[in-house]
C-alpha cells in the first residue's frame, strides 16, 4: 500500500531516485559542481545565500542535489536538510590547506548526526587544477576518513570548472546506494 | 345643601324627608365618586410604575449606545451618560411620588370610605327599619276596636317605636350632617395632598433636568458641527468613491495586457502579501486551492480566507531554509515554487508580473533573513517534532563561536574605512563581502569572481555571514579599498589606464578586469627605472615595512613580487614572520599567514617561528603555528627542538601546547596507513572506505581504531569503568582508540586562550622529563588482545591523556561536549555527560598524583 505511482514505475523500469546533500566550507565549489552537473557548463557563481536544488539524471538515476551555502553563520542551518538524505557530497577546496581542519570538524559533525547515519559519503577533492592542491590521499588523511568504518565513503579528485571527476563520483553514489 | 334640622325629626314632614333623601343621594354620589377616584388613582400609579421602568430601561440603553458608538468623541459619550443618569434620577423621584400617592392619598381615601361613608349607609338601614316599625305599630294601634283592652298596650308599642325611631332619626341625620361637614375638609384635604405630591415631583424633575441643560446645549453645538461636517464631506466621499472605482478596467483582468509590465516591479521589497493558488501535495490529481500568502519577516505564512493561520505550524514556512524558483514550462501559467527541505510548494500567481514580484520579494526576504543579526524564528522548519530543538544549538567548534560584540563593532568600523563604501572592483554600493588578504570589501558578484581565482590569490569572507577572528578584522582595518587600490589600480588612478568596469558591467568584463588587476597585475605602477631600483630592494622593503607594521607598503611590495620569506641578514636572517612573532604583533602574523609565508623558515641560529614563539611567550602565535601544522621537530643550532627549548627556558605554557601537539602527531601517525602503502598510491588512486570491495587491506592499528563517535564514547566510558582501579591503564587503552579530535581541539583552544592552573603545568613538566619517546609500539598487540606494555610507556600515555583531558577543564570542556551532543540524539549523549564529569575528576586526581611525583623528584634532585 501507499507506493506512489511514480515510484512503482521507477521500480519496474529500474529507475532510482537519490536525495543528495552537497555541503562543504564556503567557496569549496559546491554551486559550480551543481551547475556543471546540471547544465554541463561552467557557470560563474556568486556565494550561495540559502541553497540551490537541481535534478540531475545520470545513468537512469535521478539525483536530487541540494547545494546549501557554506558561510560560517549559515552552517547551523545544514541540519534542516538532513532528513531523507541518502548521499552526502562533501566538497573540499583542495588548495585551501589552512581550512582543511575546519572542514574535517564540519564533516565529522554532519555525519555524526543520527539522521545521516545511513547515508553514503562522497568527498570531492575539488579545485585540482589550482597550484598546490592537496591530493586525494592528503585529503583522506586530513579528514581522518580512515577512522570511519560504518559507512561507505569515497574520495575523488575533481575540477568543477572542467567537470573532471564529477560523474565518476555520481557513478560511485549510484552503485552504492541501497535500493529502498 | 342645608344642614338637616334635628328638631324637624320629630315632625318628620314629607318636606324634611325629601331633604333627608337629598342628603342620602349626595352620600351615594360621594361614595361613587370616591370609589371611582380610588380606582383611577390606583390605575395611574400602576401605569406610572410601568412607565418608570420603561424610562429606566431607556436610560440604560442610551448609556450602552453611547459607550459602543464608534466615532463618538469623549465629550459626547460623557454627556449621554449624564443624560442617562438624570433620567434615572427622575425616575427614582417618580417612584417616590407613587409611594406618596399610595400612602397619602389612596390609603386615606379608602379609610374615609370605610369609616365615614359606609357607617352612614348602615345607619340608614336602621333608620329605615325604625321608621317602618313606627308605621307598623301605629297602624296596629289605629286599627284596634274601640273597646279593645289592648289599646293601651298598643299605644305603648307605638310610643316605644316612636322613641326608638326618633333616636335613630336624629342619629341618622346627625351622621348625614357630619359626613357633609367632613366631606368639606377631609376629602378635600386628600386631594390637596395629591396635588402637593404632584407639584413636588415635577419641581424636582425640573431641577434634575435643569442641571443637565448646559450639557444639552453643548451637545447641540456638537451635533450642529457634526452635521455641518457631514454635509461638507459628502461631496468628498463621493469623490473618493469615484476615485476608488476609477482605476481603469485593466485591474480586473488577471492577465494585464496594458502598460509596461516591469514598470512597477518592486525590486527592494522584502514584504508582500496576496492571494496565490497553491498546488496540493498529492502526487496524482493534485488540487489547487486559493490561499492568502504573506511574507512576515523570515516567515511565509499562508491560509484560506477567514481562517486563523498563526497557530497552525503547518502553514508557516521558514524562509531561511527555502529557495524560490520560477517554473518554466509548467502545466499552468505563472508558476513558481518555494522549495524547503521538507516540501516543494508549487504556487501560481495571476499574471507574470505578480509572479516575478513574488519571486523577487521572496528572494529578498530570504537574503534579509540570512543577513539578519536577530535570533532566528523557531517556527516554520517543519519536519519531525523531535528535531524542533533550538535552531542554533551551541555546537560550534571553538573557532566557530559567534563573534564577540567587540568583533562586531570592529566589522562595523571596517565599513567606515575610506573607500569601503563601494565595492573595490566594480564600485557598486553597500559591499558586504571582503577579500581578507587584500583588506578590501567587495560586492557579492565580484566576491564570486575572487573566489574562482583560488585562495592563493584572494581569500573571500562575508562581512555578516562569516565569523571573523580579531586579527583578520585588524588587517581589514589597516588596509581598506582606498589604500589597496592605490597599489593595484595605480595606473588607473594616474590616468595611464582606463577603468572599463562599473556596476552595470557584464560579468565577463568584471572577470577580465579582476584577473588583470590581481593576477596579471596590469595596473600596478611598474615604472621601469623604479622597477630596476626596486628589484634589488623590494624584498628588503617588504621586510622593513612589515617590521613597522606598514601593511600598505608591505602589500605593495608583495604585489611587486617581494619574497615574503625574505631573510634579513642584518637581523640574523630572520624572516618577517620571526620578527612579527618577536614583536608579538598578532595582526602582522595573521597577514603573513594570509599571504602564505613559510611557517617553517629558520634563521641563522636555526630557530623556526615556533622557537621564537616559545622564547617570547607568544602562546597565541604558537597555537596558530600548531594549528597550521608547523614542523615541531626542527632543531636549532643548539640541537634543540621547540620542545627542548621550552624545557630549557622553562616556558610551562608553551610546554603544554607542544606536548599535546606532539602527542597528536603520534596519534595521527598511528592511524595513518603505512607509508609504504601511501607511496604506492598515485594521485589518481581512488580513496574509499576499507569495507568496500577492491580496497586494500588496512593495517592492524588502523583496523583497531573505531569510528569517530564510538571512539569518543569509548574513551569516556572506559575511563569511568575503571576509574576506581587504574585510571592510568584505562586511559592508556582508551588512547589507543585514538583520542577524540574533539578533545584535542578543545584542549588546544583552552591552552591558547586561558592561562592554566599550576597543577597542570607541573604535570606537564613531569611529563616532559619522561625520556621514553612515545614509541610506535601500540599498547595493543597485533592480535588485538591487551598486552603488557612497559611501565614507562603506559605511564607516558596516561600522562598525555591526562594532560589532554585536564586541559579540557570545565567551561572549555563544555564546548567539546556540546559539540558531540550536537550530533544530537546521539545514543551516547547521556553517557558522555556522566562520563565527562567522572573523567574530569579522574584527570584531576591524576594530575595531582603527577604533581606530587614531580615534587618528590625535584626533592631528590
Amino acid at each position: 500500500m501507499g507506493i506512489p505511482l511514480s515510484k512503482a514505475i521507477a521500480k519496474i523500469f529500474g529507475n532510482k531516485e537519490m536525495r543528495i546533500l552537497m555541503l562543504g566550507l564556503d567557496a569549496a565549489g559546491k554551486t559550480t559542481i551543481l551547475y556543471k552537473l546540471k547544465l554541463n557548463q561552467s557557470v560563474t557563481t556568486i556565494p550561495t545565500v540559502g541553497f540551490n536544488v537541481e535534478t540531475v539524471v545520470y545513468k537512469n538515476v535521478k539525483f536530487n542535489v541540494w547545494d546549501v551555502g557554506g558561510q560560517d553563520k549559515i552552517r547551523p542551518l545544514w541540519r534542516h536538510y538532513y532528513t531523507g538524505t541518502q548521499g552526502l557530497i562533501f566538497v573540499i577546496d583542495s588548495q585551501d590547506r589552512d581550512r582543511i581542519d575546519e572542514a574535517r570538524q564540519e564533516l565529522h559533525r554532519i555525519i555524526s548526526d543520527r539522521e545521516m547515519k545511513d547515508c553514503l559519503l562522497l568527498v570531492f577533492a575539488n579545485k585540482q587544477d589550482l597550484p598546490g592542491a592537496m591530493t586525494p590521499a592528503e585529503v583522506t588523511e586530513k579528514l581522518q576518513l580512515h577512522t570511519m568504518r560504518e559507512r561507505p565513503w569515497y574520495v575523488h579528485p575533481s575540477c568543477a570548472t572542467t567537470g573532471e571527476g564529477l560523474f565518476e563520483g555520481l557513478n560511485w553514489m549510484s552503485q552504492n546506494v541501497k535500493s529502498k | 345643601m342645608d344642614v338637616l334640622d334635628l328638631k324637624a325629626c320629630k315632625e318628620d314632614t314629607p318636606n324634611f324627608r325629601r331633604q333627608v333623601n337629598d342628603h342620602e343621594d349626595a352620600v351615594l354620589a360621594l361614595e361613587n365618586t370616591v370609589k371611582s377616584l380610588l380606582k383611577l388613582s390606583k390605575a395611574s400609579v400602576e401605569l406610572a410604575q410601568e412607565y418608570s421602568l420603561k424610562q429606566q430601561a431607556m436610560a440604560e440603553d442610551m448609556k450602552t449606545i453611547a459607550q459602543s458608538q464608534r466615532g463618538h468623541d469623549h465629550v459626547v459619550i460623557q454627556s449621554i451618560e449624564e443624560f442617562s443618569r438624570s433620567i434615572q434620577d427622575l425616575e427614582r423621584n417618580r417612584e417616590m411620588m407613587n409611594t406618596q400617592i399610595t400612602q397619602m392619598f389612596i390609603e386615606p381615601m379608602e379609610t374615609f370610605l370605610k369609616n365615614e361613608v359606609v357607617p352612614v349607609k348602615e345607619a340608614r338601614k336602621q333608620f329605615q327599619k325604625a321608621s317602618d316599625d313606627v308605621d307598623l305599630a301605629l297602624t296596629r294601634y289605629m286599627s284596634r276596636k274601640p273597646r279593645d283592652h289592648t289599646i293601651p298596650e298598643a299605644s305603648k308599642d307605638v310610643a316605644d317605636a316612636r322613641k326608638k325611631f326618633h333616636v335613630e332619626y336624629v342619629d341618622y341625620c346627625l351622621k348625614l350632617n357630619e359626613l357633609q361637614a367632613r366631606e368639606q375638609f377631609e376629602f378635600t384635604e386628600h386631594i390637596v395632598t395629591y396635588m402637593y405630591t404632584l407639584s413636588s415631583f415635577f419641581h424636582r424633575g425640573y431641577d434634575v433636568l435643569g442641571s443637565v441643560e448646559p450639557t444639552m446645549s453643548t451637545i447641540t453645538e456638537n451635533i450642529q458641527s457634526a452635521r455641518t461636517r457631514f454635509t461638507e464631506d459628502k461631496p468628498l466621499v463621493k469623490a473618493t468613491r469615484d476615485e476608488t472605482l476609477n482605476i481603469g478596467n485593466e485591474v480586473y483582468y488577471p492577465l494585464r495586457p496594458f502598460g509596461n509590465p516591469t514598470e512597477n516591479l518592486r525590486t527592494e521589497a522584502t514584504t508582500k502579501s496576496g492571494y496565490l493558488f497553491k498546488k496540493g501535495h498529492q502526487r496524482v490529481m493534485a488540487t489547487w486551492t486559493r490561499q492568502y500568502f504573506e511574507i512576515e519577516g523570515e516567515l511565509l505564512i499562508y491560509g484560506a480566507r477567514g481562517k486563523k493561520t498563526e497557530d497552525d505550524p503547518a502553514l508557516v514556512i521558514n524562509l531561511r531554509v527555502c529557495t524560490v524558483k520560477i517554473i518554466e514550462n509548467g502545466d499552468r501559467p505563472h508558476l513558481f515554487e518555494v522549495i524547503s527541505p521538507m516540501r516543494v510548494h508549487v504556487l501560481q500567481a495571476e499574471n507574470t508580473e505578480d509572479m516575478k514580484e513574488w519571486v523577487v520579494c521572496l528572494q529578498n526576504a530570504i537574503t534579509a533573513a540570512h543577513n539578519s543579526e536577530a535570533a532566528p524564528e523557531v517556527r516554520g522548519f517543519g519536519g519531525n517534532k523531535e528535531r524542533n530543538d533550538p535552531l542554533f544549538p551551541l555546537h560550534g567548534s571553538p573557532n566557530l563561536n559567534g563573534n564577540t560584540d567587540q568583533d562586531k563593532q570592529l566589522l562595523l568600523q571596517v565599513r567606515k574605512i575610506p573607500g569601503n563604501e563601494v565595492c573595490a572592483d566594480c564600485k557598486s554600493l553597500s559591499p558586504m563581502w571582503a577579500s581578507v588578504n587584500h583588506g578590501t570589501v567587495l560586492c557579492i558578484e565580484c566576491s564570486g569572481i575572487h573566489r574562482s581565482l583560488g585562495v592563493h590569490v584572494s581569500k573571500v569572507r562575508s562581512l555578516n555571514l562569516d565569523k571573523w577572528e580579531t586579527e583578520a578584522v585588524g588587517i581589514m582595518l589597516k588596509l581598506g579599498n582606498e589604500k589597496t587600490n592605490k597599489i593595484f589600480e595605480a595606473r588607473i588612478l594616474s590616468g595611464a589606464e582606463e577603468r572599463y568596469v562599473n556596476v552595470n558591467s557584464e560579468r565577463a568584463d568584471k572577470e577580465r578586469f579582476i584577473i588583470a588587476k590581481y593576477i596579471k597585475k596590469e595596473y600596478i605602477d611598474t615604472d621601469e627605472d623604479k622597477k630596476e631600483f626596486l628589484k634589488r630592494s623590494v624584498h628588503e622593503s617588504f621586510w622593513d615595512a612589515m617590521d613597522v607594521s606598514d601593511y600598505t607598503e608591505a602589500l605593495r611590495c608583495l604585489a611587486l613580487g617581494a619574497n615574503i620569506d625574505h631573510k634579513n641578514d642584518d637581523h640574523g636572517s630572520m624572516t618577517a614572520l620571526h620578527r612579527a612573532i618577536i614583536r608579538r604583533d598578532d595582526i602582522a602574523v595573521e597577514f603573513l599567514f594570509q599571504w602564505f609565508c613559510d611557517i617553517n623558515a629558520i634563521d641563522i641560529m636555526g630557530w623556526s617561528a615556533m622557537h621564537h614563539a616559545i622564547a617570547n611567550d607568544n602562546a597565541k602565535a604558537l597555537t596558530h603555528l600548531i594549528k597550521k601544522h608547523a614542523k615541531y621537530d626542527v632543531r636549532n643550532r643548539s640541537d634543540q627542538t621547540p620542545l627542548d627549548l621550552a624545557k630549557a627556558m622553562e616556558k610551562s605554557e608553551s610546554l603544554i601546547v607542544l606536548q599535546i601537539y606532539q602527542f597528536e602527531q603520534q596519534q595521527t601517525e598511528q592511524t595513518r596507513p603505512s607509508s609504504a602503502q601511501s607511496s604506492n598510491m598515485s594521485s589518481s588512486t581512488i580513496y574509499h572506505s576499507p569495507s568496500l570491495p577492491g580496497s586494500t587491506s588496512s593495517p592492524a592499528s588502523f583496523a583497531d581504531a573505531t569510528g569517530f563517535t564510538t571512539s569518543s564514547s569509548e574513551v569516556f566510558s572506559m575511563a569511568v569503568n575503571t576509574a576506581a582501579q587504574s585510571a592510568a591503564l584505562s586511559a592508556a587503552s582508551a588512547v589507543n582508540g585514538s583520542l577524540p579530535p574533539l578533545l584535542r581541539d578543545s584542549a588546544a583552544s583552552s591552552l591558547s586562550t586561558s592561562s592554566l592552573p599550576n597543577s597542570i603545568a607541573s604535570a606537564t613538566l613531569t611529563l616532559s622529563r619522561s625520556t621514553t619517546p612515545i614509541s610506535s609500539s601500540s599498547p595493543l598487540s597485533k592480535d588485538g588482545k591487551p598486552a603488557l606494555v612497559s611501565r614507562n610507556s603506559t605511564g607516558n600515555f596516561a600522562k598525555s591523556a591526562a594532560a589532554a583531558s585536564v586541559g579540557a577543564t570545565p567551561g572549555r570542556f563544555s564546548v567539546a561536549d556540546t559539540r558531540s551532543l550536537a550530533a544530537n540524539n546521539n545514543p551516547w549523549a547521556e553517557e558522555i555527560e556522566a562520563a565527562k564529569t567522572k573523567l574530569t575528576k579522574v584527570a584531576h586526581d591524576l594530575a595531582q598524583d603527577l604533581e606530587s611525583v614531580s615534587i618528590k623528584e625535584e626533592q631528590k634532585a
